[in-house]
């Protein structure tokens, strides 16, 4: 549950800006106050324009939970939506420096920790990935181990974020098995790595993937649009996967 | 705390005000904790409790042959979109408890859906044609990913307290939270004094 302290607003500041793809960017924000949360949580922030005007908008974290990490900064993932107001200040406005009001952590459902469900499976479509990649970063900056699936759907090449760092945690970590699906890109258009799947994800590649796994997941994320979170749900559900072992957080229409 | 660069959208006027924090959203997205449920109308039904005594239970053919109550309005997620003139019909709880033979207890509602998921209201929110169980939207069926075959609706609070695919009501004395509330969701919502979180 959230103590008292977590719903104030407080001011961060912009520490850094990372272009992680052509529709993301990353921004570093430094809190005024310590402010511990779990994986998998999201922040609202508050622009408020000269005349009064105000939008409010929710961004999952997708830093680590660590204290070793920074306690008192967290890294929000800003994809930047056609007509939207909050998102484009974000891309096109906002400068090292600045300021931003936000309050959080808000959410508690799409949460993973440690002593949580193991195995456990993730799947993400897009910036769907942001809550996961947190939890993926605080389960490789601990000691647990349990083993992970994750299945990450993309545009193209250059749209998978974190692909880097997935990577590397990926092929440094035996019991963390990745898959990348990308649906609009071939082999020949894109760098041909063996986690790389040319479609979407549908029932027949998460059976194969879970098969993989020794044991039944206990948990299964999903995280991303509507519809694809809807169609991912169902996929587990046809195969067996128990109602209440999937938490879904749904992104936008 | 003002951000120089930032002007807004500019955008049409809502046909009413919405309520602080919140913006105009033309299509109806989904948020749901967990996998849309699956519920067969031939099996379903929708009780009220009071206590541990249930004083009425209805089927989906017993639901559609009471009453029906056709409702006309806004509606306000917590994750910042509203949504104006959504058309509805259904059950008002008061036509339920009339069915029963029962008035509304004093106290508080826990709202119970398949698939595990509760919110606490008010009594007092859910009788005078405040609440209903809805199970056509915009006059076709309720679409399960929003709730169907039958949500509840408590249009003035935000959306998280219309639960769907909606079981039962258990009138309680006390006020407990519910599933978003216990993770720090206001108990009781109000979106026009913005009642986002436990403190608002």
């Amino acid at each position: 549950m959230n103590s008292a302290a977590t719903t104030d607003w407080q001011i961060a500041t912009v520490t850094s800006i990372h272009v992680e793809s052509p529709r993301v960017k990353l921004f570093t924000l430094e809190l005024p106050v310590n402010t511990p949360f779990r994986a998998g949580q999201h922040f609202d922030v508050r622009l408020t324009a000269p005349d009064g005007y105000k939008a409010q908008r929710s961004y999952s974290v997708s830093s680590s939970p660590e204290p070793a990490s920074n306690p008192t900064s967290i890294e929000l993932a800003v994809e930047l939506i056609s007509d939207g107001e909050v998102s484009s200040y974000f891309h096109e406005a906002v400068e090292l420096g600045d300021k931003i009001e936000l309050r959080g952590p808000i959410g508690g459902h799409f949460t993973w920790s440690p002593i949580a469900a193991k195995p456990v499976v993730m799947i993400a479509g897009g910036s769907g990935i942001v809550p996961i990649m947190s939890m993926i970063r605080h389960r490789s900056a601990i000691a647990e181990k349990a083993p992970l699936l994750v299945i990450f759907s993309a545009r193209t090449e250059a749209d998978i974020i974190f692909v880097t760092e997935l990577e590397s945690l990926a092929a440094n970590d035996p019991s963390f098995h990745l898959i990348i699906a990308l649906t609009r890109s071939d082999e020949a258009t894109s760098s041909n790595r063996p986690i790389r799947r040319f479609c979407r994800i549908d029932r027949a590649m998460i059976e194969s993937a879970l098969s993989n796994l020794a044991v039944l997941p206990s948990r299964t994320y999903i995280c991303g649009g509507s519809s694809f979170v809807e169609a991912i749900a169902n996929h587990l559900l046809d195969l067996g996967t128990p109602n209440n072992s999937i938490r879904t957080e749904r992104f936008g229409p | 705390m003002i951000n120089n660069k930032f002007f807004g959208r500019k955008r049409a006027e809502p046909a009413r005000p919405i309520p602080p924090g919140q913006y105009l959203e033309d299509g109806f997205p989904v948020l749901s904790a967990g996998p849309t449920q699956r519920v067969d109308k031939a099996t379903w039904n929708f009780s009220i409790e009071i206590g541990d005594d249930t004083v009425g239970t209805w089927t989906w053919d017993e639901l559609n042959a009471l009453p029906q109550t056709d409702l006309h309005t806004d509606l306000h997620c917590v994750t910042k979109w509203s949504k104006q003139d959504t058309d509805w019909r259904g059950v008002t709880i008061d036509a339920l408890l009339a069915n029963a033979g029962i008035e509304a207890p004093v106290g508080f509602v826990m709202a119970s859906s398949d698939g595990g998921y509760t919110t606490n209201v008010p009594s007092a929110d859910v009788i005078d044609g405040k609440g209903l169980l809805v199970h056509t939207y915009d006059g076709e069926p309720l679409e399960a990913e929003h709730g169907g075959p039958v949500r509840l609706l408590i249009p003035h609070l935000y959306l998280w307290k219309s639960a769907k695919w909606i079981r039962s009501l258990k009138f309680i004395d006390k006020d407990e939270p519910g599933f978003w509330e216990r993770y720090g969701y206001h108990m009781y919502g109000d979106p026009w004094r913005e009642q986002r979180y436990t403190n608002d």
